[in-house]
This record gives C-alpha cells, sequence and structure tokens, in this order.
C-alpha cells in the first residue's frame, strides 16, 4: 500500500502541492485528478522518488515502482519482447507471453518501436509495467495524444490486464472520463497550490454506468470543482 | 608491401579507436574531465601530422612504429569528440526510465549508452578509416623503407611518377574495401545489435 502523508512542495516562491494525503491500496486504481499545471506530474515525480518533497513523506511504495509515461520511452534499438523482458533481471518467458497476449501484442513481439503505431507502443509500455515486480503503478497521463476510440480501448485493455495481474494504480490525468472510467477513487486536486479538495469513491465496476444519473452527478461535481 | 601497410592502419585504426571510445566516454559523462581532455584533444588535432611523425622517429625509430603512432594520433580525436557528442546527445527521458526501473550500472551502458552514442561512433570511425590511409602512407614516406609509403618513396627516387600513380589507386581500392568491410561486417552487425 502507498500512503502519501502530508507532502508539501515549491519552486522556489511558487508552491505546487500543499499537505497533500492519501492512500493507494495494492488492489485498487486510484486517479488524481486536477486542472493543468496544478502539480499532479510533480506529485508522481516525488512518489517515484525523482523529486524531493520539501515536507511531508511517502510510506510503502519501495524503491520498485513501475511507470507508464506519457511519451512511451521504449529503447528503438530493442524489440517489444527485449523491451519488457529488459526491466527484469530474471527472464519469465511465460509471464511476458501472457502479457504480450493481454496487452493484444500477439505476433508482434519481434517487431522493434518504430515499426509499431502510437496505441501499440502504449501497450508495450504498459506490459513492461505490469512485468515489472513492483506493488505500485504510477500513470502519468499515459493515454494523452490518442484519438477518442483508440482511447476507450485502451482503457478497457488496461482494465483487463489489471483484473489479471493485480496492483495499486496511481493514474494520473485530466480527462474526467478516463478517471470516471478506470478507477476506483478519484482525488480532486485544486488550482496551485493544489490541495486535496475531494475524494469520491465510484460504485463497482459491475455497477458503473457512465450515463447513470449518479456517474453524471459526480462528473458535474467534477467539473464545477475543476472549473472553479 | 601491401599487407605490412594493411596491419599498420589496422593497428593504428584499432588502438586509436578504442582510446577514443574510452576517452570520448569519459568525457561525456565528466564534465571535470571534459574540461581536462578538451584542450588535450586540440592539441591532437591542431599539431600537424608532420611534427608528430619528426617526434614519433625521435621516439621509435626508423621502424614503421611512428607510421602507427600518426594514425593514433590522428584517429583518437575524431572518435573522442564523436562519442562525447554523442554522449552527451543520449535522450534524457530513456537515462529517467532505466533509472526509474532502477537498471544496474552494467545494463543502462549496454542498453541505453552504447546504443545511443553508436551512430556518432561509426561515423567517426569512417571518416577516421579514410584519415588513417593517408597518414599511414605519408609516415610510411618519411620514415620508413617499406609499406607503400616505402614504394612510392623509392619511385619518387626513380622519378617514376606511373607508380606514384599506381601505388596511389591501390591506397584508394584499399580504402574502398576496408570501408566496405567496415560497413558490412563490423558496423552493420553492431547495428543490428544496438541500433535501429
Amino acid at each position: 500500500m502507498l500512503c502519501v502523508k502530508n507532502i508539501s512542495h515549491s519552486f522556489g516562491a511558487l508552491s505546487v502541492l500543499k499537505n497533500i494525503s492519501f492512500h493507494v491500496a495494492d488492489d485498487e486504481i486510484v486517479s488524481v485528478i486536477g486542472p493543468s499545471g496544478c502539480g499532479k506530474s510533480t506529485l508522481l515525480n516525488i512518489i517515484a522518488k525523482l523529486q524531493k518533497p520539501c515536507t511531508g513523506f511517502i510510506e510503502g511504495a519501495n524503491n520498485a515502482t513501475a511507470f507508464v509515461f506519457q511519451d512511451d520511452r521504449l529503447l528503438p534499438w530493442r524489440t517489444v519482447w527485449q523491451n519488457i523482458s529488459l526491466v527484469n533481471d530474471k527472464d519469465d518467458d511465460e509471464r511476458i507471453k501472457g502479457l504480450i497476449s493481454d496487452v493484444g501484442l500477439e505476433g508482434f513481439e519481434h517487431y522493434k518501436p518504430k515499426q509499431l503505431s502510437g496505441g501499440m507502443k502504449k501497450r508495450c509500455g504498459i506490459a513492461r509495467a505490469f512485468y515489472y515486480k513492483s506493488d505500485l503503478l504510477l500513470m502519468d497521463e499515459p493515454f494523452q495524444g490518442l484519438d477518442y476510440s483508440l482511447r476507450q480501448e485502451m482503457l478497457r485493455m488496461l482494465l483487463r490486464v489489471w483484473n489479471r495481474h493485480k496492483q495499486g494504480i496511481l493514474f494520473i490525468t485530466h480527462d474526467i472520463e478516463e478517471a470516471m472510467t478506470v478507477s476506483n477513487r478519484i482525488i480532486v486536486l485544486s488550482n496551485r497550490p493544489s490541495r486535496i479538495i475531494k475524494e469520491i469513491v465510484l460504485p463497482s465496476y459491475e455497477e458503473r454506468n457512465l450515463t447513470s444519473s449518479k456517474i453524471n452527478k459526480i462528473r458535474q461535481e467534477i467539473i464545477s470543482i475543476i472549473t472553479d | 608491401m601491401i599487407l605490412i601497410t594493411i596491419v599498420r592502419v589496422i593497428i593504428g585504426i584499432m588502438i586509436g579507436g578504442v582510446a577514443g571510445l574510452i576517452i570520448g566516454i569519459l568525457m561525456g559523462s565528466c564534465q571535470h574531465i571534459k574540461g581536462i581532455a578538451s584542450p588535450i584533444i586540440a592539441l591532437f588535432q591542431v599539431i600537424p601530422p608532420v611534427s608528430w611523425v619528426v617526434l614519433a622517429l625521435v621516439w621509435f625509430g626508423f621502424n614503421g612504429k611512428p607510421a602507427i603512432f600518426i594514425v593514433v594520433i590522428s584517429t583518437l580525436p575524431i572518435i573522442a569528440i564523436n562519442v562525447c557528442e554523442g554522449f552527451s546527445n543520449i535522450d534524457s527521458k530513456l537515462l529517467e526510465m532505466a533509472q526509474l526501473y532502477h537498471f544496474s550500472k552494467k545494463k543502462c551502458l549496454v542498453h541505453v549508452v552504447f546504443p545511443s552514442i553508436m551512430p556518432y561512433f561509426n561515423s567517426a570511425y569512417k571518416v577516421a578509416l579514410g584519415n588513417g590511409w593517408k597518414i599511414a602512407v605519408m609516415g610510411e614516406v618519411l620514415t620508413t623503407n617499406n609499406g607503400i609509403g616505402g614504394m612510392i618513396k623509392l619511385a619518387r627516387l626513380n622519378i617514376e611518377p606511373e607508380n606514384i600513380i599506381a601505388w596511389s589507386i591501390v591506397i584508394v581500392i584499399l580504402f574502398y574495401i576496408s570501408d566496405f568491410l567496415l560497413e558490412k561486417l563490423v558496423l552493420r552487425k553492431g547495428n543490428a545489435q544496438c541500433c535501429v
């Protein structure tokens, strides 16, 4: 479990994060949503230990944290299979094969990234992150720039893979629909300096209907918070 | 005679290439080393090969070693500067990915650093190879009586311009062959293993 406790951060005089506290259980997807430039990526960098917070601390995220980036960050000189297998020291061929199948890249194992489409690269990045032995997966707006139908397909694929290889996911996004589709909980951040304004628990995936009045109410609530 | 020159070029290019690669990596990975090594590398570039030949004659004598020495001296800065440049152009996002996924230093070097600098190393090596043939033959003309340079020297003494032209054509053919072999067998193999 990841526990973020009282994290505050500033760049010089510019205060970015203010007293942020939340947790992510080992088998849930938590989305962090907020206006552009509110410090979502800074929060993720702090959790990934790429940056030190000015105050506060992180508990539970040991050194092994998987990451899915905004851009694919695949090694262009390695194949899909190699890009996935490289993140662990010992190869587990069965697991790699399973993950490649789960993300829909069967038959493309020996393709290099330049031979893949944007969506395929994202799939490869997700397979790599799930293959990495970690308790927590950080996703930084992974589907940004994809068209609507592809994004929906990627979200369905993410949920399918997550159902098979359950682990805690912290999903950073500025897209409300993405957050509503994929998360168990949504944490809404305010404008800079960011603080948590609201934490919303969504109905279970089975009961969730994105066009229902309940979800619409939640959607409107988030929109009003963000645009305030 | 041809074989002697070929061996000298290969030895010189290999020593200069390996030394240049190591120095280039050190320069690229540490600003302090770059600060110290850059003026020295510049010296290698600016001092004319003829000056190095005279010094090498004093150090090694009339035995062909000066020819190898000046090939090393001319190859080293080309490789070092290009590898250093390649190092500073490594995609920082890939390095960050390697850091986040806890790549060991060896894994990072093999899978991120070397493949990133390989295109720079390859093009530098091709330039150094062409340069190496010219420099090696010049060194032989000035310091030995064997090798292609020795033959050109003999032709000059006997005033046989047709022989000089013939040996020059031999050098060109040798360059084409070596360039072809380097491209097809060495660099392409390296590319297949680590580059796009």
